[in-house]
């Protein structure tokens, strides 16, 4: 190999005069220059440019909506004027119902898929028996849209409003589930040596230190769950208007109120919103540990 | 042991008799009309629904008219959602002047999207793929700038070190060490395009296979609802195996 | 050959921090590294040994000061160049792109800057990945390979543009002692047949001794170089080398010269962690 080093080493020597007169162009060297000071003394990057910018690009969202709905057409598009408007002459306690019962019906069924899904997930990710049996079920399960279930589910429950909770059941359900397991499945095992080299029983080793491992992931599965249970409250209100800010919105375009279907589209975005970053604080709360 | 029981318990013969299971349990709660399950249609019915739909035109003409749209959505979504993620991650003055507005939009959730869909379209056609749109949309866009993003610092300077230019940076760092975040992006955003699917046509579609199950629904046709549910979950398992194929294919340097 | 010796001089960088308010990392810092030299930077962690290596590459800037390349300025307050093919940059945690082949890695370069075609830079990587032992890797992914092949494979990536200073940020810090070893073996070698300027950062010291021209031990924050050991010990160079009188004499001194600066880094550190 060295001999090979060294015949290669005069081959090289041979060809760098010719290499370097070819690259030594002064502008190629300059270019990266220029444009790297250009960068450092933008106004754009400090803090008050970003700000500026931010602002700029919600302004120029409305004004791009307002020129949109301005295009002459058979049903005309309600401008941001005429949703403010609308939302103004809103009766408030109306509306406030209806988004709090969405806010209950998604919370009843992300509470029950939680209370199920976690300790189902343990299950099938501690004993195998179990993993073999019920994951293939889950599995076969998974790839039907939860949206697929509304006829059936309405054939199935005596009652509307179980109906729509069950829609947002079925929808965090399988979220929970399945980021339960992989939690379990990411647990090091290192921390279990650890903690029976330390004398841990079984009661303190799964509380102590096999939950404590799987919350990140079970928090991860629950963030993602209250995002689908609003998907699906939303479906199952339009699909059958009893009450909900789902129905509000159907109902404003049945009716021809078009302006309050961007209110409803709104309340549904802000409240679902709401919902994620109250499970993330949650989340920040009990899981002290992880940085970010 | 452990790995022994594993294999033993993931053979084929175990998976088929959960499927068994799951079909027997279904048939036993309907056949013993428990709580309200004699409402739903038994495993007999089902079959004897499903031999006549799936030999049936209506059957081709739904599952193509549902597979074209989402396809097209989809399609339309990924062309439009990672050159702007990939644009947003890069350069924080675009993100900045971009993202505000995105933000404000991504909370709602697709199926939100239904009426004002109808009101900005008025042809069916063209509403039902504007929120399947909006469902892919999303998540490949989040997930192509984050794959931007995560992009560790070395490797553009590694490449600023070796010569290239702003263009060449984006083209040989940007997009292709983002790749691997925008297959998943499109992963997801093919489930929740097909799931937008799925409501759209219910709600205000003509053919497709959601439309089928709410025209089932409507009809009494119950065994029929059944059977479109397979066949969706089928469809669905079908592209995003295709998804995972075509992100092999994008992403050859990762194996997993 | 096209390389160069890299003079800084009195050098400074001053940098606002979150946490700490204004820091001097760097200040009235002087090296002068003569062409063809393997110049060897240690220091305690946190010194501003990487500061100095990215001023040098055009990662970033300088408060005070100048750091020339040959003849041609390269940064100072109101210079900046920035990176470029003429100062190659190995990478502490590895700089080969994952996305590309081996081939494409080593090649890119000399594309990207229209220095060869596409089927000239490839005819080139190729003789010398198998020059050093990497013939038939070509087509894997850096993934796919070992940890000490990534290092030499990055490299060469580094030495096919020719360029006039070679910059190595503490490029075997992540590999175990036996692949260490290979490497700075290799590293040598390459050394001895093609000698570079070569600007490299460790806080191995024994590393820094086996490999360098001369040793620069650097203070603790804000950095300045404060002294510099010639290392006269005759190339090529082999492990033997590790056992001589003159090796372990070395040894000795840089180990004292580091270690006070290390000792009243830790309390700094205290320091500041208490505060």
């Amino acid at each position: 190999m060295a001999k090979g080093l060294g015949g290669s080493a005069r081959q090289m020597q041979q060809q760098v005069p010719a290499a370097a007169a070819q690259r030594r162009a002064p502008e190629s060297l300059g270019r990266p220059q220029e444009k790297r000071l250009r960068r450092s003394s933008s106004w754009w990057s400090s803090p008050a440019g970003t700000f500026l910018l931010q602002g700029f690009s919600i302004v120029a969202f409305l004004l791009a909506w307002n020129l949109f709905a301005t295009i002459p057409r058979a049903v005309p598009i309600p401008t941001p004027g005429d949703t403010l408007q609308a939302a103004l002459s809103l009766d408030p306690a109306k509306f406030f119902r209806d988004c709090l019962l969405s806010f209950y019906r998604v919370g009843l069924g992300f509470v029950i898929a939680a209370l199920m899904g976690i300790p189902l997930g343990i299950i099938i990710g501690f004993w195998m028996p179990a993993k073999a049996l019920l994951f293939p079920a889950v599995e076969i399960l998974r790839p039907i849209p939860p949206i697929a279930w509304i006829p059936l589910a309405i054939l199935f429950f005596p009652k509307i409003e179980w109906m729509i909770v069950f829609l947002t059941f079925y929808g965090a359900f399988f979220p929970i589930v399945y980021n339960t397991i992989a939690g379990i499945s990411e647990i090091p095992k290192a921390y279990i040596r650890a903690a029976r080299s330390l004398g841990a029983g079984p009661w303190t080793l799964f509380w102590e230190v096999m939950v404590p491992a799987m919350l990140p992931s079970i928090f991860t599965g629950l963030y993602i769950a209250i995002g689908i249970a609003w998907l699906m409250v939303v479906a199952g209100e339009m699909m059958a208007v009893t009450g909900g800010i789902g129905a509000l919105t159907w109902q404003a375009y049945q009716t021809s109120h078009y302006p309050l279907i961007f209110v409803g589209m709104a309340a549904i975005g802000v409240l679902g919103y709401a919902s994620s970053q109250l499970v993330r604080s949650v989340a920040r709360r009990v899981i002290r540990w992880e940085v970010s | 042991m452990q790995t022994q029981s594993r294999s033993r318990y993931s053979s084929v013969l175990f998976q088929l008799l959960a499927v068994i299971l799951l079909v027997a349990t279904w048939q036993a709660l309907v056949q013993f009309r428990i709580y309200r399950f004699g409402y739903i249609p038994s495993v007999p019915d089902v079959v004897l629904a499903a031999r006549s739909y799936l030999l049936s035109v209506e059957f081709f003409d739904d599952t193509v008219a549902s597979t074209a749209r989402v396809v097209a959505a989809w399609g339309l979504a990924a062309i439009i959602a990672i050159p702007l993620g990939l644009m947003i991650g890069w350069k924080k003055v675009f993100g900045n002047l971009v993202f505000p507005t995105l933000e404000l939009l991504r909370p709602i959730p697709p199926i939100a999207w239904i009426p004002a869909g109808i009101l900005f379209i008025p042809n069916i056609e063209g509403s039902v793929v504007f929120i399947c749109f909006v469902g892919a949309f999303f998540p490949i866009l989040l997930n192509t700038m984050n794959g931007v993003r995560r992009i560790d610092q070395t490797y553009f300077r590694a490449a600023s070190c070796l010569g290239a230019r702003p263009v060449e940076v984006f083209r040989d760092v940007v997009v292709r060490g983002a790749m691997p975040s925008v297959v998943i992006g499109l992963a997801i955003g093919m489930g929740i395009a097909w799931m937008a699917l799925v409501a759209a046509e219910m709600i205000a579609g003509q053919h497709g296979l959601g439309y089928m199950m709410w025209q089932a629904y409507s009809l009494a046709q119950y065994p029929l609802i059944i059977v479109g549910m397979i066949v969706i979950g089928i469809i669905g398992a079908a592209m995003s195996a295709c998804i995972r194929l075509l992100g092999r294919n994008l992403v050859p340097w990762q194996k997993d | 050959m096209a390389a160069m010796g890299v003079s800084i001089r009195q050098v400074q960088k001053k940098y606002a921090s979150a946490q700490h308010g204004e820091v001097l990392a760097l200040s009235d810092c002087s090296i002068d590294i003569r062409p063809n030299e393997f110049f060897v930077l240690v220091g305690p962690s946190g010194c501003g040994k990487t500061t100095l290596l990215n001023v040098i590459a055009g990662f970033d800037t300088l408060t005070a000061g100048t750091v020339a390349l040959g003849d041609r300025l390269i940064s100072a307050p109101d210079v900046r160049l920035g990176p470029g093919p003429d100062r190659m940059v190995v990478f502490q945690h590895g700089g080969l792109f994952p996305w590309m082949t081996v081939l494409e890695n080593v090649c890119y370069g000399p594309v990207v800057q229209g220095q060869m075609g596409q089927a000239e830079a490839r005819e080139k990587a190729r003789s010398m990945l198998a020059m050093v032992g990497l013939a038939g890797i070509e087509r894997r992914y850096p993934g796919e390979v070992s940890s000490g092949m990534r290092r030499r494979v990055e490299i060469m990536r580094a030495l096919i543009g020719r360029p006039q200073i070679l910059l190595m940020d503490e490029p075997f810090r992540a590999l175990d002692a036996i692949t260490k070893a290979v490497v700075q073996d290799f590293l040598l070698r390459l050394f001895d047949t093609h000698p570079h300027t070569v600007f490299f950062i460790t806080h191995d010291l024994i590393e820094a001794l086996f490999l360098g021209d001369r040793v620069g031990v650097m203070t603790t924050r804000p950095g300045r170089v404060k002294t510099v050991f010639d290392v006269d010990i005759p190339r090529p160079r082999s492990t033997r080398v590790l056992a001589s009188e003159e090796f372990l004499r070395l040894k000795r001194d840089v180990t004292d010269a580091v270690h006070d600066e290390a000792i009243k880094a830790f309390e700094a550190g205290e320091r500041e962690a208490a505060r």
